[in-house]
């Protein structure tokens, strides 16, 4: 089991963010978390690593992260962009060395971005940028790897890249995301959150209209693909 | 004289430490709010030295300056550093003339402190600075990587087991006595822009951080020495000078800077 919560809770201040979440995440599996803007997403990824104190039961990899901080070298997280500090003028390999001595030659070619170790990240496009930040948690060789919203701000090639290298990692990993359409085919489970946990399982029967209204408290238009596999068509996100 | 270049070589390089980590700290501010509360410092000390407990000025200082600095940073928790750098300003301001208004007297010294004068460094600043400098590249020295983690990647780096909080303290104290050892001799309304200028315009022109770091240094130690050799021609204050000169550096750099982008 990579990640198990039982009645998982948690508030800021008076403002529940998180209320009763149990679920199971086996090793290996890819799972994506979609909920609103203020749904808990980010917030259940920090509790996940300790850095908020959620209340209830909590094992991450084994351990409870609250009290275990031995923990984060196991686990690598991709912040969302917005939270960086662009100012400082680091290089691409000098982000990437943030995390690991050894830079994974392998990787970076996966990522394409072998011939960028020179290039100031701030001067990278917003796809390229995630694509480092994939590269830099990849490197340490996580067992579980937690992304914050990779596809925020980033292009379809890039897009395609990082799905493509998040199917193929032999390592737990959890998504948040208010797009799934981008991932949709590569995941092995999906939990839609809106403070509460609305459904958790395949993606292939947890979209329904129920569901949808559940979690956004209007109507999505859901749509079937080829594949089978059923997608929300929100805003100007089609699947 | 050489007592004041290399008083000017110190501060450039606790410039070019202290700068650069508040302006990639988004706080650049934090430069003026610890100068000002230093203020409050000296003047206390005065006020305990007219009562017959005579302590040193500058020790008071540097701890008023870390507690303002700190307590900026534990309210920018809540809500942003800007804000509390603000209320500490405040705060520390309001003791600063309190603590002036009980000793009127010797208020002069304090307000020495205010503009300062490079050429009114004594053996005993120099000591200080000196000591400053060292604390300073030590420190920086030797949390380089986990600091520059922080500063790019705060939420990242508190995810990988960094102590971000204590590391944050770490940087604030350091800000902190930068600020306080420099205010003799660069005064606290004009400390902001010879810390902050700097570095401002190493972060528009440089490549890497060791660029920004001595770039930063170099445009500290022309803005001083064109300072104090202007001073000794025309009757204005070095300090002042040098101000302008790091102040207007950054208006031309910006000025270029766009200039160049929109032709281009």
């Amino acid at each position: 089991m990579a990640v198990k919560a039982k009645n998982l809770s948690f508030s800021y201040g008076k403002h529940v963010a998180l209320k009763n979440l149990s679920f199971e995440i086996d090793r290996g599996e890819f799972v994506a978390v979609l909920g609103p803007n203020g749904a808990g997403k980010t917030t259940l990824l920090k509790c996940i690593l300790g850095i908020l104190r959620c209340e209830g039961e909590l094992w991450v990899l084994g351990c409870d992260p609250r009290k275990d901080r031995s923990v984060l070298k196991k686990i690598s997280y991709v912040p969302q962009r917005s939270t960086l500090v662009l100012d400082l003028p680091l290089t691409v390999e000098k982000v990437l060395r943030m995390q690991s001595e050894k830079l994974d030659q392998e990787i970076l070619e996966r990522l394409k971005i072998d011939d960028k170790m020179n290039s100031l990240f701030r001067e990278l496009s917003g796809g390229f940028q995630q694509r480092v930040l994939i590269a830099r948690a990849l490197m340490k060789k996580p067992e579980l790897l937690l992304l914050d919203e990779p596809f925020n701000g980033v292009d379809l090639v890039s897009q395609e890249k990082i799905v493509e290298i998040l199917d193929k990692a032999e390592t737990t990993t959890i998504v948040v995301l208010h797009n799934i359409n981008p991932v949709l085919h590569a995941l092995d489970k999906v939990m839609l959150l809106n403070k509460e946990i609305i459904a958790f399982g395949s993606p292939k029967d947890i979209f329904t209209k129920e569901n949808m209204l559940k979690l956004y408290r209007t109507e999505i238009p859901l749509i079937t693909c080829e594949e089978g596999f059923v997608h929300p068509l929100y805003g100007d996100h089609h699947g | 004289m050489d007592k004041i270049f290399i008083s000017a070589f110190l501060i450039s390089l606790l410039v070019s430490i202290s700068g650069n980590l508040a302006v990639f700290r988004k706080a650049s501010f934090l430069i003026a709010g610890v100068a000002h509360s230093a203020l409050a410092g000296v003047a206390l000390s005065l006020l305990l030295a007219s009562i017959g407990l005579e302590v040193n000025y500058l020790a008071v200082a540097v701890v008023i300056g870390i507690v303002f600095a700190v307590l900026a940073s534990m309210v920018s928790k809540f809500s942003d550093i800007d804000t509390g750098i603000a209320i500490s300003f405040a705060l520390s301001m309001a003791l600063a003339v309190i603590f002036i208004s009980m000793i009127r007297g010797m208020s002069a010294k304090v307000w020495s402190f205010l503009f300062g004068e490079i050429f009114l460094i004594t053996a005993q600043d120099l000591v200080y600075l000196t000591l400053s400098a060292t604390l300073a590249v030590l420190l920086f020295g030797l949390l380089y990587d986990k600091l520059l983690f922080f500063l790019f990647d705060p939420e990242g780096a508190e995810a990988s087991g960094i102590n971000s909080k204590l590391l944050d303290m770490i940087l604030v104290t350091i800000i902190a006595i930068s600020v306080v050892s420099a205010m003799r001799a660069v005064g606290a309304i004009l400390s902001y822009s010879i810390f902050v200028a700097p570095a401002a315009i190493a972060r528009e022109l440089s490549k890497s951080i060791k660029q920004s770091l001595i770039l930063t240094f170099a445009i500290a130690l022309i803005s001083l020495i064109t300072g104090i050799l202007a001073s000794i021609i025309l009757p204005v204050s070095a300090s002042a000078l040098a101000a302008f000169t790091a102040s207007a550096l950054y208006l031309i750099v910006f000025y270029i800077k766009k200039v160049l982008i929109a032709t281009s």
